[in-house]
């Protein structure tokens, strides 16, 4: 999330957008052919330590709150919760799934005008920052090149530890 | 990217060891938060952090002299911990004393009581 639990107005944005940007980046890194991305290693040691992109941080739950992951609109920093981060750390399926949903917000809306949706609005999935940065993590964990149709729901889940998008973060 | 000078060697040494925020953590016996509150100046280092850091990452004397040099440069406020009333009464006078002085002080001036202190660190040391 990007600061607040509603939802923000993004520039429209189409999936095939958000995939191509999600496959980009797994490219860019030399990870198309890894199933299993090292989220929190990209995060905190290249994007973070190496690149110094944004400013890596971890907070308690009092300060954190209901919030699991937090991006700053100015891409200053990225900051988890102790137990998002931990849990990431130990491979927890929805903790890698926060990762790369912050990272998604990192790319996409940072710098870029938003406008705060009212909390009876419900905006079309690509106005949405919110289903864009899920879009973003589930193609980021899970991108289509490596999906095949000779594995289960459940194969798929022990190769690319990730579950489908469909929750708010 | 760090914002203070004990953030900095704390992610370098980071590096170095090849170790995640978790890792040293672990390493410090401390929480993945604190760490990441201290390196990102959320938090002052408490007293001792860095004695903790020069222990368990077994820093030689001139990393170690570094380290301890960046967390004072993280610190606004220093703490001393007298036992005895009369201790308490003495450091509370000193330390009067000295925020007016110190604030009255050149950089020459401050350069050479540094210069006095790092020597008789050093003889301790």
């Amino acid at each position: 999330m990007l600061g607040s639990i509603e939802d923000y107005k993004a520039p429209p944005t189409s999936w095939a957008k958000v995939d191509a940007l999600a496959d980009r980046l797994r490219s860019n890194l030399k990870m198309d052919q890894v199933p299993m991305i090292p989220i929190v290693n990209i995060v905190e040691k290249v994007l973070y330590e190496q690149l110094e992109l944004f400013e890596f941080q971890v907070r308690g739950h009092r300060e954190m709150g209901s919030a699991e992951g937090l991006t700053c609109p100015n891409g200053d920093f990225i900051r988890f919760r102790e137990d998002v981060y931990e849990s990431a750390c130990g491979g927890g399926v929805r903790a890698r799934f926060t990762f790369a949903h912050e990272l998604g917000h990192f790319f996409m809306h940072t710098n870029v005008p938003l406008a705060r949706a009212l909390p009876t609005e419900k905006l079309p999935a690509y106005r949405s920052a919110e289903s864009q940065a899920n879009r973003f993590a589930g193609t980021f964990l899970m991108p289509a090149a490596l999906v095949t149709p000779f594995h289960t729901v459940g194969t798929h889940y022990g190769r690319f530890r990730c579950v489908k998008a469909g929750r708010r973060v | 990217m760090p914002t203070t000078e004990i953030g900095k060697e704390l992610r370098k040494l980071r590096i170095d060891e090849e170790e995640r925020l978790i890792d040293m953590a672990n390493r410090l016996d401390k929480s993945s938060s604190f760490v990441s509150a201290v390196e990102t100046g959320g938090k002052a280092p408490p007293v001792g952090f860095e004695d903790l850091v020069i222990s368990a990452y077994r820093l030689a004397s001139d990393a170690a002299l570094v380290l301890r040099k960046a967390a004072d440069l993280s610190r606004k406020a220093f703490t001393i911990q007298p036992e005895s009333d009369l201790g308490k009464e003495a450091i509370g006078l000193m330390a009067r004393r000295m925020n007016s002085k110190m604030d009255a002080l050149t950089s020459e001036e401050l350069e050479r009581i540094l210069s006095i202190l790092r020597k008789g660190d050093a003889d301790v040391g």
